[in-house]
C-alpha cells in the first residue's frame, strides 16, 4: 500500500485542494482521492507533485507491505 | 482562474446530464411511435453535441476519470459480453425451426457478442504492441 504525506505538504505551503490541483493539472476530486489513499497517482503526477513542493517523490510517497 | 477547471467541469457534466435525458426521452418516443430513424439520429446528434461542449469549453479529463473511465469500460464489456451471447445462444436454440424471428435475434445477438469479443482481442493486441513488452531482448 502507498501512503503520502500531501495534506501535510499542501498544509505546509498554505495550498488549498483546489489550487493544488490547478497547479499540478489535475481535478480536486483526485487530490481528495491521492490525500485519503483512495487513488496511487502515476509516476509523472508523482513527480510534478514532488517538484512543486521541492523535495523528492520519496519524502511525499512511501511503500508500506500490506501484512 | 483557479476555479476555472472546477466549474467548467461542472458546467459541463450538467449539460451532458441535460443531454443525455434528453436524448433518452426521444429515444424513448421514436421507438414508441416506431421511428428508428429519429432515434439513431438524436442519438448520433446528442453524442456529437456533447463531444463538442467537452472539446470547447477546455473541461479536462485528469489521470483519474481515464482511470474511471477505462474500468468501466472494461467491466461493462466484461459483464455483456458473455450474457449476450449466452442470451443470443440460448435464444437461437430454443427458438430454431420454429419462430423464425426469434431465431433472427438469437443469431443477431450471438455475432454482436462475437464481434466484441474480436474487437477486444484486435484492441489488445494493438495496445500491447504500442505499450512495448513485446520486444526481444
Amino acid at each position: 500500500m502507498i501512503k503520502n504525506k500531501l495534506k501535510v505538504y499542501r498544509a505546509m505551503h498554505e495550498l488549498t485542494q483546489s489550487q493544488l490541483a490547478e497547479k499540478v493539472g489535475i481535478t480536486r476530486q483526485t487530490i481528495i482521492a491521492i490525500e485519503n489513499y483512495k487513488y496511487n497517482p502515476s509516476l509523472e503526477l508523482a513527480f510534478k507533485l514532488a517538484r512543486l513542493f521541492n523535495v523528492a517523490i520519496e519524502d511525499i510517497f512511501n511503500y508500506e507491505d500490506e501484512k | 482562474m483557479l476555479y476555472n477547471t472546477t466549474m467548467k467541469n461542472k458546467y459541463v457534466n450538467n449539460l451532458r446530464f441535460g443531454l443525455m435525458t434528453l436524448m433518452a426521452v426521444i429515444i424513448c418516443i421514436s421507438l414508441i411511435n416506431n421511428n428508428i430513424l429519429s432515434s439513431i439520429l438524436s442519438t448520433i446528434l446528442g453524442m456529437a453535441l456533447i463531444r463538442f461542449l467537452r472539446a470547447k469549453s477546455g473541461a479536462e479529463l485528469d489521470e483519474r476519470d481515464n482511470l474511471i473511465r477505462e474500468k468501466a469500460a472494461q467491466w461493462t464489456l466484461a459483464v455483456f459480453t458473455p450474457a449476450i451471447g449466452l442470451v443470443g445462444f440460448l435464444v437461437f436454440l430454443f427458438a430454431r425451426g420454429k419462430l423464425l424471428l426469434w431465431e433472427q435475434i438469437g443469431a443477431t445477438l450471438a455475432y454482436i457478442s462475437f464481434f466484441q469479443i474480436s474487437a477486444y482481442s484486435i484492441f489488445i493486441f494493438y495496445l500491447n504492441r504500442k505499450f512495448g513488452g513485446n520486444d526481444k531482448e
